[in-house]
């Protein structure tokens, strides 16, 4: 497994364009969908305006979705700073 | 008898899906199992009640909010921190489905005498579809909480089958991750950005979950026969004399 850094910046772009994605993507039979994320309940856009934020939640967001990736193609991430 | 009490809030969404699949998946079958159960649901999940029950109790498992260093009761209130409260917990196996609580109050627990804590370190994050009107037909949040109940039942008969703390630790955490995995190995058959999602909260969820427990403790093995098991052996100690009987 290698290890990439990137900033909190990339992070941010690479998971808000994934999250697009997802938004713009969702058929109509998954339009309820919200993640419950501890006292919190969001919607998909919801998630975005965080991660753009970039506030505690929406570094959470980011640090979850690069797990994932990370995991999916065998790198390790690490965010500076 | 070993003694179990499931404390279920249900005030608000989390807490009825968590209320509502330890109900259906935990509650019926820990007294299956042949627990002495104390079910503290909704308003009788108070400090309260908690604190008049949890002394004969063996295991425990919340379903509530939390966080680093506290858990939290119905409407909110808080149940009782790393400050104040968790030396109840000494002598006992919890398992607590709520974010953040074992960075902090699992250890502290831990440190005052509680036998075994499981828990999450980071928020405990579910993907859910409000248009399903009872949580346990939500597929979606069905992947998050399976892996969870599956793992609370391991731990109750890993429990009452006798085995030493480091195998109910071991049982519990590796029913949590394989449950977890078969989930992962679901999603990603399906091909589309919903699903991409659903394992990004599957490895978060899957990744954060923990046991903390001292090595040195060892749990007293319980003096109790499964009600599945009793009917045959008590066919056992009538037919046993008979058949030596019939040999001599």
């Amino acid at each position: 497994m290698s290890v990439v850094e990137i900033t909190w910046e990339q992070a941010k772009r690479m998971v808000s364009e994934r999250l697009r994605q997802w938004i713009e993507s969702m058929p109509p039979a998954e339009r309820a969908l919200k993640i419950l994320w501890n006292q919190m309940l969001m919607s998909p856009n919801e998630m975005l305006v965080h991660v753009e934020r970039l506030d505690e939640i929406g570094r959470q967001i980011i640090a979850a979705e690069l797990t994932k990736i990370g995991e999916e193609v065998g790198v390790y991430y690490i965010i500076k700073g | 008898m070993p003694n179990a009490l499931v404390f279920r809030p249900d005030y608000e969404v989390l807490t009825h899906y968590t209320s509502r699949y330890l109900e259906a998946y935990v509650v019926r079958s820990a007294a299956q199992l042949g627990f002495s159960v104390t079910d503290l649901y909704a308003e009788e999940a108070c400090s309260d009640r908690f604190f008049q029950e949890i002394d004969r109790q063996d295991l425990v498992v919340f379903g509530t909010h939390g966080l680093e260093n506290r858990l939290y009761a119905q409407n909110g209130t808080v149940l009782f921190s790393s400050c104040s409260g968790d030396e109840s917990l000494s002598g006992k196996i919890c398992f607590a489905l709520a974010c953040r609580s074992a960075s902090k109050l699992g250890y502290s627990a831990v440190d005052k005498g509680c036998t075994c804590y499981f828990g999450w370190l980071q928020d405990f994050v579910v993907i859910i579809d409000e248009s399903y009107t009872d949580p346990l037909e939500d597929p979606y949040a069905g992947s998050f909480l399976r892996p969870v109940v599956n793992g609370i039942n391991a731990m109750l008969s890993s429990y009452i089958y006798g085995r030493k703390l480091s195998e109910v630790a071991e049982i519990t955490y590796n029913t949590v991750f394989d449950s977890f995995n078969q989930q992962i190995a679901y999603w990603r058959t399906v091909e589309s950005s919903t699903a991409s999602q659903m394992l990004t909260y599957l490895y978060w969820d899957r990744d954060n979950f923990i046991p903390i427990f001292r090595e040195e403790v060892y749990i007293p093995t319980p003096v109790y026969i499964p009600p599945s098991l009793r009917g045959i052996l008590a066919i056992g100690v009538v037919a046993t004399p008979l058949v030596i009987k019939a040999i001599s």
